[in-house]
């Protein structure tokens, strides 16, 4: 069932391409080729526009919001080869840092899981992929993953910080893992994983024929296990499950379109898919591991 | 970026989009030469996988052609997959090869066409039906091929008539989105065939386009337009032509040097086509832009051969293929990283190895070198996602489409819509009808409903338990649960018994003869002892009634008798020694009978004996009974009878121990795999972690937490230990698990309600999350909770040291963060610069007034700001830095840690600083003495305060750099130009020595904190007005310093103009600058000696009169002529220029003029003209006169 809670009017002047809720449900960030991030306050299903971030020079792709912990911080990367770190301090937006040792468009930005600590990855059309981070005190430390995926990387997505097994373990720093999926032109998704402060390719998973345009590691609070959907230009959703030491795929559909992004629901039970047709549509899976969608959303406006 | 190269020299086809991996087919190119000489001919399939890292592609397949190709095209067409390939020979051959056959290596060729005459140089398959082949060649001939009909012996088609003069067809192609139209080039001609009417519809002659148009290209989304090009050298232009307006072409891309050998419209961004030339360029242009001569959206790096053929891939839109002339062919992609330059020796190179000038080969053109770090400037089409949905907290979906615009005159709108998704309804509707049980009541009701409801035993029973929580008397009920009701216990003793007999009149009856016996009763001994004592009373009692009854009383006196014995002993009350005969000669009941007379010691040991004794289960657990041995039975009882002993517990359990009990028993249970009757166990002793942990495999999430609330609940009623009453982890999990379902359902204050029964980590976040949540959307729901505490410990991310707001939200003025403020002090920071705060205001508000108030706000965070908030004054002139933070937007930030009050005060020392480096460049002498004057006077004038510690630390410091490093200085002189229009965002104006490039590659190095510095001068303007003496003449020179030298800190503000000119440049982080109030010129000045003051006075005041009463647009024009005259009258006054003649004769002037005697004073003027010296009032006195003669005509009186 899909009922319509509001509808925004952004004012972006041109095309957006990502729209985001921040940790509590209360912010959205949408982010828009007119160069500008716009913030907004949702109050009671009343919207205020709060705040216009201008300090892209191009289109900006994404927005991310941190986890609360380490204040109202949201990261937005573009066309322009940067990476803006924006904070709140009581209602005024500053930029903290800005990231542009890039070559090329930056398409994906991505917070790790709040255990990790202040650290993002963000995926450029260069083909490399960039992991910064900061203790805080105003320095940031960046290290990268050339040539992660020739002619271009796409996207990005962190895993949980505590692999399935270790949920219920000891949360002790070292049990944490630093990994990351990512997906790009090369038509492959890769898992990347940090080893002795280096960051190594874990894994290549092969299975689309086209460009990948996004992946989404699944959160770890309602499965015990490790799941990604990756979606493309190739029209197709795939799941990719590990249970063991391998990775397994799933076609979730073939679409009709391009698939250009993939979002997980908090519990990881619900993933929204949507196409360069303009549909989205939420996908659930069944008892016997299927997929079926739970609601289309395109005949809906 | 290069991704591929083939060395050939080829003509090549991509692979149709639906072939995956994609292959490139080249053909040996005909008249074409190789470095061998070699004359043969092959076609060649390689395959592109752009995930391989190897710059050279695969060759796959290879077969021997007979004739070398003009054209190579390939389509999709055939059963196989694969599609056919297409090729046209130098002898008027089209050559069809199967792709799959050549794939699998076996022959390939499919047909020969052999109808043209000449070289087939023009191919193209039909998109729509891939089967149509058109074909071009000699004498004007054009066929249409249909590949479904090979080998039928029919003609081919022909679009039309032949077009006349009879030409060489150079170019065919379908159109895009017409499957029936076709476009064709002859030698300066272009024609469009509509195949349905066979006939030419549209001719573009040479004479209408003024270019021998040699090749064609459709627009890949709007059918009626192409582009057409030539590849003669005069005319080395591409023309846009709308079929509809055919008058002339609708743009002209002008941009190569020498005539056009390809174009390629790709076709996933119509804003994208590229074009090569004989100049070696290969250029991207943005078709659509309005730029005049088009816009060059991105120029390919690194080329120094002809390309003759560009493609783009069908299947990948970023990736291109380009063949040249020097025997490569490389594949290219859009965006990527920017290779390092790699010109790879061309194959003819080699041969030729002293071909001193090769006309292929010429000098790599500047823009190329410097276009190899720039990346295709506007961000194509495949980039931009049109749609998105992200889940958000508490089951929101945010949405975001594609909105067709209503018009095509009005922008669509951007919007973003939040569903809220709802799967669960069953579940959500379970739990909020357990919600409101648990807070509303009906909890009991709740568990007979559930008991009745379940589908098995075990669920039923455990319902039951669970609902005995809430009634009365437990422990009864438990009891009757497991089968133990008394009343039911009582009719089988009593049918048992017989009817007849009154076993309780009996009982009372020997207790209290028994007691007569007693010599020392103890008091208050234990109630089971008295009650196993009646009970086996009672056995013994009723024989003794009935002998009794039947016969008088003997005493049985035989000593040699136990019982003789006995009686002796008991007659003589020594109970003790009559109870041990009667042991050991096995008279127990007898015994126990006496026992109970020799007080409890003595019966409790007798007891024991006889249990000793006796050993059946009945004496066991009688023995347990009497001795309150509850655990041994726990811990030993057969488990197949765990109901007896757990009846055993609740019965006589003390309430402290009795939990505990239950629990041993139920673990017990659970050990041995009696899992349901373990969590009854738990149920009875109320462990609701324990229950749960049982039921885990049984129970679905949602009936888990039904047992756990209303358990728990039961548990809180009843305030039973707390140990129980808090949920442990595995079921703060389960719970967790719980809520966030019913989160991502929407649900959150159902989700919050259940949150209270742990404090485990994952709850108290989840539970602040959605107080947070709720209280911003649904405040109302939260009324009467407490707000939880933040379960986590928050970072404050420190800034950078250069940061600034940049954000700019409705009625939002971004001031500086406090905390930044007191924590990056002065001393920390190499370089003072301006509060953010104040920079903020002092841009963004339009006027003076509202800067005012926004000051104390923002002096108000740290105290001792407010002193030097009078020194801020010169507000226009901050302006500045943050427009100059426009380049690199990094850079506004600068100010946001770094306010510091001692800034002010330290500011000084920078002014010296820059006019130090202003001499050593050698600037006009005139422009840096000014400049250096006015800084002494302000530092004197405004600031006492001269230089602290800081202040000449960092004066040195400056000092040093500006001398050392000639970037900083060229910096330094980039924020004029920001203040002129730009109308690029990258591009620094002309004159610029440094490319934009560099700029920002400086900034990056930390350079902003020094450039930071440079607005001092501008800051003296505002102090310099309240300092008497040095004369400000406009200073035409300091208008347009970027013009002249780049002068480190330039003061923009002498051109006001410049500065407030809301710059075009786009990357304006803040709405483009509100026009500050402008600084008033009179205001730059001294004041006038004060015996003239009353001149300055009379003439302004009648000027303003009379612009005010002016009628006419002409006279508000002299009038505005005559106050800027005025202002030479003003300034010689000031400087006391004037002879005292001519002061005197304006003296005269104005005391007629202001009694309204205009005639006099214009008499006094004309006395003045002819007396005194032209050249010392010529440039005032006239207007003095038009300003009197306006004053009179129009009847002004002061």
């Amino acid at each position: 069932m899909v009922s319509v809670l509001n509808t925004i009017d952004t004012t972006h002047e041109d095309m957006i391409h990502d729209a985001q809720m921040d940790y509590y449900g209360t912010k959205l960030a949408t982010c828009s080729s007119d160069k500008n991030v716009k913030i907004f306050e949702v109050r009671g299903g009343q919207q205020t526009l709060v705040a216009t971030l201008s300090g892209h020079d191009g289109p900006v792709w994404q927005v991310a919001w941190s986890h609360p912990m380490f204040g109202s911080l949201l990261a937005s990367c573009g066309y322009d080869r940067k990476v803006i770190v924006w904070k709140d301090t009581n209602g005024s937006w500053s930029k903290l840092h800005e990231y542009s040792s890039h070559d090329s468009s930056i398409n994906s930005v991505s917070w790790a899981p709040h255990e990790l600590g202040i650290m993002l990855a963000c995926a450029s059309s260069d083909g490399s992929i960039s992991i910064i981070s900061t203790t805080g005190d105003g320095a940031w430390d960046s290290k990268k993953i050339n040539n992660a995926h020739t002619i271009g990387c796409n996207t990005v997505s962190w895993a949980p910080a505590l692999t399935p097994n270790s949920v219920l373990g000891g949360q002790n720093q070292e049990s944490y893992v630093k990994r990351i999926v990512s997906g790009g032109c090369d038509n492959n998704v890769r898992i990347w994983r940090q080893h002795d402060g280096e960051w190594e390719e874990e894994c290549k998973l092969d299975g689309h024929s086209d460009w990948v345009r996004d992946v989404a590691w699944a959160p770890s609070i309602g499965i015990g296990k490790d799941m990604i959907a990756s979606c493309g230009q190739d029209c197709r959703v795939l799941i990719w499950t590990n249970e063991g030491d391998s990775w397994t795929s799933t076609t979730l559909n073939t679409f009709s379109d391009v698939v250009w992004h993939v979002s997980w629901s908090m519990m990881g039970n619900m993933l929204a898919v949507s196409g360069g047709d303009n549909k989205v549509s939420v996908w659930k899976q069944e008892l016997n591991g299927g997929w079926a969608s739970v609601s289309d959303m395109s005949d809906r406006d | 970026m290069k991704v591929k190269s083939i060395s050939r020299t080829a003509n090549i086809a991509w692979s149709p989009a639906e072939q995956h991996p994609i292959y490139l087919a080249a053909g040996t190119a005909a008249q074409q030469l190789d470095a061998s000489f070699s004359t043969s001919s092959t076609l060649e399939l390689f395959s592109i996988d752009l995930g391989d890292q190897d710059d050279q592609a695969q060759l796959s397949k290879s077969i021997e052609i007979d004739q070398r190709l003009h054209k190579l095209v390939w389509g999709r067409h055939g059963s196989s997959g694969g599609g056919t390939l297409v090729g046209g020979t130098d002898n008027g051959k089209v050559l069809l090869w199967s792709a799959a056959d050549l794939f699998s290596g076996k022959e390939s060729l499919l047909h020969c066409f052999e109808e043209h005459q000449g070289a087939v140089s023009a191919l193209d398959v039909n998109s729509f039906q891939p089967n149509l082949v058109a074909s071009g060649a000699g004498n004007s001939d054009i066929f249409i091929w249909d590949l479904n009909s090979i080998g039928s012996k029919s003609e081919p088609m022909t679009p039309g008539t032949k077009s006349q003069p009879l030409d060489d067809v150079t170019c065919l192609q379908w159109n895009r989105q017409v499957q029936h139209i076709l476009g064709s080039t002859y030698a300066g001609r272009s024609v469009v065939w509509d195949l349905r009417k066979s006939e030419p519809i549209i001719k573009i002659t040479d004479s209408m386009s003024r270019i021998k148009s040699k090749i064609l290209e459709w627009h890949p989304d709007v059918s009626t337009q192409l582009c057409l090009a030539s590849d003669d050298d005069h005319s080395p232009i591409i023309q846009m032509w709308d079929l509809r307006f055919l008058t002339s072409p609708i743009r002209t891309l002008e941009g190569h040097n020498r005539g056009l050998l390809s174009l390629a419209w790709c076709s996933q961004d119509s804003e994208l086509l590229l074009s090569c030339g004989k100049d070696n360029r290969i250029l991207c242009w943005n078709p659509h832009s309005q730029v005049q001569n088009g816009e060059i959206v991105y120029e390919l790096p690194n080329t120094t051969q002809w390309a003759f053929d560009l493609a783009w891939c069908p299947r990948n839109p970023a990736v291109f293929s380009s063949c040249s002339f020097d025997g490569n062919i490389s594949i290219y992609s859009l965006l990527g990283k920017p290779s390092a330059p790699t010109s790879a020796p061309s194959v003819i190179d080699q041969s030729f190895p002293n071909q001193a000038n090769d006309p292929f080969v010429m000098p790599t053109q500047p823009q190329q070198t410097k276009s190899s770090s720039v990346m295709l400037k506007k961000a194509p089409k495949w980039l931009k996602r049109p749609c998105g949905a992200s889940f958000g907290f508490g089951g929101k979906l945010v949405v975001f489409k594609k909105q067709p615009a209503p018009s095509p005159q009005q922008a669509p709108q951007r919007l973003v819509t939040t569903y809220q998704i709802t799967t669960e309804t069953d579940f959500v509707q379970k739990a909020e009808i357990l919600e409101s049980t648990l807070y509303q009541g009906g909890l009991p009701e709740l568990c007979v409903a559930n008991s009745e409801n379940s589908s098995n035993k075990n669920d039923e029973e455990l319902w039951r338990f669970i609902g005995v929580h809430f009634g009365a008397e437990p422990r009864v009920n438990f009891l009757r649960l497991l089968g133990f009701d008394s009343t039911t216990i009582q009719n089988q003793v009593n049918k048992f018994v017989g009817p007849s007999n009154k076993p309780e009149s009996m009982v009372e009856q020997v207790t209290n003869k028994v007691n007569q016996l007693q010599v020392n009763e103890a008091p208050g001994t234990d109630a089971f002892d008295q009650i196993a004592a009646s009970g086996a009373a009672s056995s013994v009692g009723s024989s003794t009634q009935s002998s009794r009854a039947n016969s008088p009383l003997t005493f049985c006196t035989e000593e040699a008798k136990a019982e003789g014995l006995a009686t002796r002993c008991l007659l003589t009350a020594n109970v003790e020694s009559a109870v041990d005969v009667c042991l050991h000669t096995e008279k127990f009941a007898e015994a126990l009978l006496l026992a109970v007379a020799g007080g409890s010691d003595l019966l409790r040991r007798t007891q024991k004996t006889v249990l000793q004794k006796v050993a059946t289960p009945f004496t066991r657990l009688l023995y347990s009974v009497i001795t309150h041995d509850l655990g041994s039975v726990i811990e030993t009882c057969d488990l197949s009878q765990w109901k007896e002993a757990l009846a055993l517990v609740i019965t006589y359990a003390k309430p402290n121990e009795f939990s505990i009990m239950c629990d041993n028993l139920g673990k017990r249970l659970q050990e041995s795999g009696q899992i349901s009757d373990a969590a009854l166990c738990y149920v009875c002793a109320g462990n609701v972690n324990s229950t749960v942990a049982c039921l885990q495999s049984r129970l679905a999430l949602n009936e888990i937490v039904e047992v756990v609330s209303v358990l728990h609940k039961a548990m809180l009623n009843t305030q039973r230990s707390d140990s129980s009453v808090l949920l442990g982890k595995a079921l703060s999990n389960t719970l967790s698990q719980y809520c966030h379902l019913l989160v991502s359902e929407g649900k959150l204050k159902t989700a919050y309600n259940f949150l209270d029964m742990s404090n485990d980590e994952a709850i108290s976040l989840l539970k602040e999350r959605i107080y947070r949540f709720l209280s911003a959307s649904d405040p109302q729901t939260l009324r009467g909770l407490s707000k939880p505490q933040t379960p986590f410990k928050s970072y404050d991310v420190k800034a950078e040291r250069k940061q600034g707001a940049v954000a700019q939200g409705p009625g939002q003025t971004a001031v500086g963060q406090p905390k930044n403020y007191r924590q990056n002090n002065y001393t920390s920071s190499p370089a003072p610069s301006y509060g953010q705060g104040y920079i903020q205001t002092s841009v963004y508000d339009p006027n003076v007034s509202n800067y005012r108030q926004q000051t104390p706000a923002f002096a108000q965070p740290v105290s001792n700001y407010a002193p030097p908030v009078s020194n801020y004054t010169p507000v226009p002139s901050y302006s500045q830095p943050s427009s100059y933070g426009q380049p690199s937007s990094m850079y506004t930030p600068t100010t946001l840690s770094n306010y510091n009050p001692g800034v002010m005060t330290s500011q000084p020392a920078y002014n010296v600083a820059q006019t130090t480096v202003v001499s050593s460049h050698n600037y006009t002498p005139n422009f840096s003495t000014t400049l250096g004057a006015q800084t002494n006077n302000y530092h004197q004038g405004s600031n006492p305060i001269q230089n602290t510690d800081m202040g000449i630390a960092s004066y040195a410091k400056r000092k040093i750099r500006s001398r050392e490093n000639s970037i900083s200085d060229n910096q330094q002189s980039i924020p004029p130009n920001i203040f002129q229009p730009a109308p690029q965002t990258e591009t620094m104006p002309p004159p610029m020595a440094n490319p934009p490039m560099g700029m920002s590659h400086s900034y990056q190095d930390n350079r902003p904190e020094q450039a930071w510095n440079d607005p001092p001068p501008v800051r003296q303007m505002k102090p310099a007005s309240t300092i008497p003496a040095p004369i400000m003449t406009p200073m035409p020179s300091m208008g347009h310093p970027q013009q002249e030298m780049p002068a480190p800190g330039a003061p923009t503000s002498f051109n006001p103009t410049g500065v407030f000119q809301p710059t075009s440049s786009q990357d304006v982080a803040p709405p483009p600058a509100p026009v500050q109030q402008p600084t008033p010129e009179p205001e730059q000045k001294g004041p006038i000696p004060e015996q003239h003051e009353p001149l300055q006075t009379t003439f302004d005041a009648l000027r303003k009169v009379c612009s005010e009463k002016a009628y006419s647009n002409q006279m508000r024009r002299k009038m505005d002529e005559v106050g800027r005259k005025l202002e030479v009258l003003y300034d010689k006054l000031r400087a006391n220029s004037l002879s005292e003649n001519v002061t005197h004769g304006l003296h005269e002037i104005i005391n007629c003029a202001k009694v309204g005697d205009y005639k006099t004073a214009v008499a006094y003027h004309s006395h003045l003209a002819t007396t005194t010296n032209f050249t010392e009032v010529g440039s005032f006195l006239p207007a003095i006169k038009s300003l009197l003669q306006s004053a009179d005509n129009l009847g002004v009186q002061l």
